[in-house]
């Protein structure tokens, strides 16, 4: 049924064209928004990849944990791993770095930034955060540790 | 051909911002679509559009296949819409408002599906297109349809290589959606980290 569309005649194709791209043309805004992520690529951080969300991994903690309204992500490089607990009403995140380093944070959801800084058990808190695109960068003060989670959709 | 695509990625990996540029006009739409695949808000799809494309961002130097970017953009905004997807439909659980004006669902969610694929792949090898290819496919789909004449005259070419230009770009195109829907799901296409 599918193949059809594509071996019919050279006009119906075009059609096929005329609707897919005047059904899908984005926003400008989102456009913008795209040609903007150019600026926030990462050139000097070493990425901390997502392992783990409890929206996709694991559906019995999940169901867990939809009674807290809670969602949980970790991510990871060999030497360190981060972990946020997101609580939803109002959004806030608090989350660990292991092992427990004095480290500053800083929550990127374009354009807007916040930093904060680590407790001595490598605990961090961000409160009334909004949702959309985000990643954490995190580094020691000597600069030992500079690294950046992969992007999320909070 | 869908090399074009490839030296894109490889410039805008070396700091080539028109390059990525480039890349955005491609492939904003695929994205897009994909986006709002899954029935999210127009809020959440822009969320989940960002979130692409940031990840591209980071991604730039790394990407395996950077010829196959059409497909790595439309699986990577699937996964992402699917995950807030899943957000939103834990958030129904605890919010009976919003769950009773989810309910009100009058379209075929198959026949929407479908669809969205053949929307998605048609996206994804139209920005694989040639350049020349691309503007002139997108002034023949244009609403309304140009005359040769308006063509020749936009596209600064011979009226009659119009016609022979269209033909061969529009079985370029065929080619690719075939090739496309031949092979596996896209998603399973990209869970395999071949070469």
């Amino acid at each position: 049924m599918m193949r059809s569309r594509w071996s019919g005649t050279d006009e119906e194709l075009v059609d096929a064209i005329r609707v897919a791209v005047s059904e899908s043309e984005p926003p400008d805004g989102i456009v913008q928004q795209a040609r903007a992520a150019f600026s926030l690529r990462n050139v000097v951080a070493q990425i901390a990849e997502l392992d783990f969300d409890s929206a996709i991994d694991d559906d019995d903690l999940a169901r867990v944990r939809a009674t807290f309204g809670s969602r949980r992500l970790s991510f990871r490089t060999p030497a360190l791993s981060l972990t946020i607990d997101i609580r939803d009403r109002p959004r806030r995140i608090v989350g660990r770095i292991e092992p427990p380093t004095p480290m500053t944070i800083v929550l990127r959801q374009p354009p807007a930034e916040w930093t904060v800084t680590t407790d001595e058990h490598g605990y961090f808190i961000f409160e009334q955060v909004a949702a959309g695109a985000a990643s954490l960068r995190c580094w020691t003060p000597e600069g030992q540790s500079d690294v950046e989670t992969e992007w999320v959709t909070l | 051909m869908a090399s074009e695509v490839g030296e894109l990625v490889r410039a805008a990996a070396g700091g080539d911002e028109a390059a990525w540029g480039e890349l955005v006009d491609r492939f904003a739409s695929v994205v897009w679509a994909r986006a709002r695949s899954v029935g999210l808000s127009a809020t959440a799809a822009a969320d989940v559009s960002q979130t692409t494309w940031l990840r591209l961002a980071e991604h730039l130097g790394t990407l395996r296949e950077p010829d196959r970017l059409a497909g790595w953009l439309a699986v990577t905004a699937h996964r992402e819409a699917v995950r807030v997807a899943r957000l939103e439909a834990r958030m129904l659980l605890v919010d009976p408002w919003t769950e009773l004006a989810g309910l009100s669902t009058e379209e075929d969610p198959v026949a929407r599906l479908v669809e969205t694929e053949q929307t998605v792949v048609l996206l994804e090898a139209l920005g694989q297109m040639p350049t020349r290819c691309r503007e002139l496919l997108a002034a023949l789909a244009g609403d309304p349809p140009k005359t040769y004449e308006e063509l020749a005259r936009q596209l600064d070419m011979p009226i009659g290589s119009i016609g022979p230009t269209r033909a061969r770009c529009l079985a370029r195109l065929r080619a690719l959606v075939l090739e496309a829907e031949n092979s596996d799901y896209e998603v399973a296409k990209s869970s395999r980290s071949s070469e």
